[in-house]
């Protein structure tokens, strides 16, 4: 279903958003073809900021323990931790939270839980923050809005496997999503790149299912 | 009832969120592009794919396995403590495998006669680029690939093939 969202989505995809990136990728002449995001929303302030730190601080503490007792054994149930973890504090400061899952030999690890303490992005320098060992396969982020129930246009722009949580109007529990944008982005027959057209709505809603709670 | 209808179609357009993730795109630079050029590519964030050497204390990133057998100046030199922070300690299972390598490039002079320059961060990232599900039977060595196809077999059983070959067109698109 399309909305006036999908006009507000399809950013330009030649947004030098990383400074020390290089010119000229997959053929096209964009600076690392990095879109830029969230036109509307707000940075939040130096309390809520505080706060929320710290609220991070201890989400990724709780993370490195649940880690030491053993890898998770899917990407889906390591967004369900995150999920059941991390969309709490969305909920209390109204930022947007990402982190990225990576696989490894003996099962999937979560890179650093990180927010740019923004109402309705994620930058591209914090998300560089999230890192650990193995390869990436997914990652998860929170749409702070109540009512953002589905991924953006934006967001079906990758291969990886996508989780979302967010909370729906009509419905008193969180929700949590996913795209598989791999098998999207294999049926178009190329990868996503500055060079092609953005994948639609349409297509990538096609990809996109209902994990947990109030979908 | 306009309230009503005013909601309704609030959260008609709500549907999708106005939040979206940037999209990120590789900068996958060769070897031979930093020879050419490399103060072009001097303090910045590159994305390099090449074979990993670890001996002793010295890692480097070579275009080809008879460079690191060699001492050919077309590889990069990688900083340890990053590479150590970035595999959790675990880097010298990646000897002879072939690697990407995410971090910044620093085109220090000192070392061309040997390498082109150094790749270093904090935020170091290190993964496996394979383009063959039959890999090790080229090269039986790297002890990272070996490890990853062994996990495969207990996590994906009889799904394991397929499961390897998304991985390595994963590793093929991969983006950042």
């Amino acid at each position: 279903m399309k909305g006036l969202s999908h006009l507000q989505n399809r950013a330009s995809t030649n947004g030098p958003d990383s400074a020390k990136a290089v010119d000229n990728t997959q053929g096209s002449n964009s600076a690392d073809g990095h879109t830029a995001s969230g036109e509307s929303g707000h940075y939040l302030g130096d309390t809520d900021r505080a706060a929320l730190a710290k609220s991070m601080d201890t989400l990724n503490q709780q993370l490195i323990k649940r880690m030491e007792s053993g890898l998770f054994k899917s990407h889906k149930e390591a967004a369900e931790w995150l999920h059941d973890n991390g969309f709490v504090l969305t909920e209390q400061s109204g930022a947007e939270i990402y982190a990225r899952i990576f696989e490894r030999a003996d099962g999937f690890a979560v890179g650093t839980v990180i927010t740019s303490y923004h109402t309705s992005r994620i930058d591209v320098v914090d998300m560089s923050r999230s890192v650990s060992s193995g390869r990436l396969v997914a990652d998860w982020h929170t749409h702070p809005a109540v009512g953002a129930a589905n991924f953006s246009q934006q967001d079906y722009q990758t291969r990886l496997d996508r989780y979302v949580s967010f909370k729906d109007y009509w419905n008193p529990s969180s929700g949590l999503r996913h795209y598989d944008g791999f098998k999207a982005w294999s049926t178009l027959g190329y990868n996503p790149s500055p060079a092609l057209p953005d994948m639609t709505l349409d297509h990538g809603d096609k990809f996109s299912s209902c994990i947990k709670g109030g979908c | 009832m306009k309230l009503i209808c005013a909601l309704f179609i609030l959260a008609l357009f709500s549907w999708h969120s106005i939040a979206g993730l940037p999209v990120i795109y590789p900068n996958r630079i060769t070897i031979a592009e930093l020879q050419l050029s490399p103060e072009k590519y001097n303090g910045k964030n590159i994305d390099v794919i090449g074979i990993l050497s670890v001996h002793e204390d010295e890692v480097f990133l070579c275009e080809s396995m008879d460079v690191c057998l060699s001492w050919s100046p077309f590889r990069l030199q990688i900083d340890l403590a990053s590479i150590k922070k970035s595999t959790l300690g675990s880097y010298q299972t990646y000897d002879t495998c072939p690697v990407i390598i995410i971090a910044e490039f620093f085109n220090e002079p000192s070392h061309q006669s040997y390498a082109i320059g150094q790749l270093r961060s904090d935020l170091m990232q290190v993964e496996l680029s394979i383009s063959r599900v039959d890999y090790q039977s080229f090269n039986p060595n790297c002890k990272a690939w070996n490890d990853f196809i062994e996990g495969f077999s207990v996590r994906y059983g009889d799904k394991k093939h397929e499961n390897i070959k998304r991985s390595i067109e994963g590793m093929r698109t991969r983006t950042r």
